[in-house]
Order: C-alpha cells, then structure tokens, then sequence
C-alpha cells in the first residue's frame, strides 16, 4: 500500500498502539548519542520520521517528538541494553528510508534505525519512504490506518 | 520480553570535514559535517 505524506502525518493504529510515520521532509544531520560516542546520520527529505507508542495513549505528544526530531532536529538518544530507564519510555523514535516494526527488541537500546520497537500487534510492519509517498507492507487485517489531520473524515481502507 | 542479539551494531567511520576541521562518526552513505553542514568530508 503506497499513501501521498507532503507534509501530513500517518496514523497507523492497532487495538492498544499506534505509530506515526512522517517524512523528514529536509536534509539534515540526525545525530545519535550512545554510551560509546556520538553518530552522525546524514537524513534525506523522503526518509521517515516514525514514532511507536507501544502502550498507546494520546497522539499529541507522539506528534510532538515528529515535529522535534524532524523540523527541530532534536538528536536520538541510545540507552544502553538493560538500562532500567528502557522500560518507562512511551514513545520511541526511528529516522529512516526503510523500517522493520519488532516486538522483540527492548524499547530505546537500538541504535540500528531500520529497527524499531513496537507492540505485538504492530509487529512485522514494513515502511519505506520515496518520492513523497510511503509504502507500507505486512499490514494485519485489523490495524487501522489514517492521516492524523483528518481523522474525523474516517479511516483509509487498504 | 526476548531480545534480539545483534552483531552488526552501529559502526561509524571516522570522518574529517575539509572546509571547517570538524572531526565526526558518521553512518550512512552521504555523511555532512555536523558543524558546517559541507559534504566535502573525507574519511579519516
């Protein structure tokens, strides 16, 4: 399934989580602070901007930390692996061109951004971001999908 | 919860930017200097 971003924000929602997936919309330079030192990933306007709320919950402050990351250039921070903090995080973050949603990976502790935490339900979901579209794969038959900025006029059908 | 173990982790190379000196880790195939913003980077 491939939907028009522009600027607009997807909505990507399971029973008890969700995900919103933006493109980067600029080049910029994402930085990566973990315990051995800081990265620097060069992000091109097609990549995604994608949030998980594992635990779900309101979609603001999901659409908050997009716009920070992505207009505001707020750098990613890496918790090392059984760090206690991995377990009180809501909302993760990944920047780029292509992910894989897992539910088998502990929540902040991957600096990998083809990779990002998610619920069960949300697990194995693909997304690709090019030429201003996304692309989603391995949808499960009851996830919901819609642009955050309409939600009010329904749900897209895939 | 499992975990999945990675070998391959985030692996930077060690740049230089060539118009303002910076010094960086960069991932990605077009690494920008952090600082300046320049392609013009070489690796160190």
């Amino acid at each position: 399934m491939r939907y028009p971003l522009g600027d607009r924000i997807l909505l990507i929602e399971g029973d008890s989580s969700f995900l919103l997936a933006g493109r980067a919309l600029s080049e910029f330079p994402l930085y990566i602070e973990t315990l051995n030192g800081e990265y620097c990933e060069t992000i091109s306007p097609d990549d995604l901007v994608v949030i998980s709320a594992p635990e779900g919950g309101d979609t603001e402050p999901a659409q908050m930390l997009l716009e920070l990351v992505r207009r505001y250039r707020l750098p990613l921070l890496v918790l090392p692996k059984d760090h206690p903090g991995s377990k009180r995080l809501p909302l993760v973050v990944s920047v780029s061109a292509s992910l894989l949603l897992s539910c088998t990976i502990r929540r902040g502790t991957h600096p990998d951004q083809h990779l990002l935490c998610s619920s069960e339900e949300l697990a194995g979901i693909t997304l690709k971001g090019s030429d201003g579209c996304i692309e989603i794969g391995g949808v499960p038959s009851a996830v919901r999908i819609s642009y955050l900025d309409e939600r009010a006029a329904g749900v897209i059908t895939h | 919860m499992g975990d999945i173990e990675f070998k391959e982790r985030v692996k930077g190379k060690d740049y230089k930017c060539k118009s303002c000196g910076e010094k960086f880790k960069g991932v990605g195939k077009h690494p920008i200097c952090p600082s300046c913003q320049s392609d013009d980077v070489a690796p160190e």
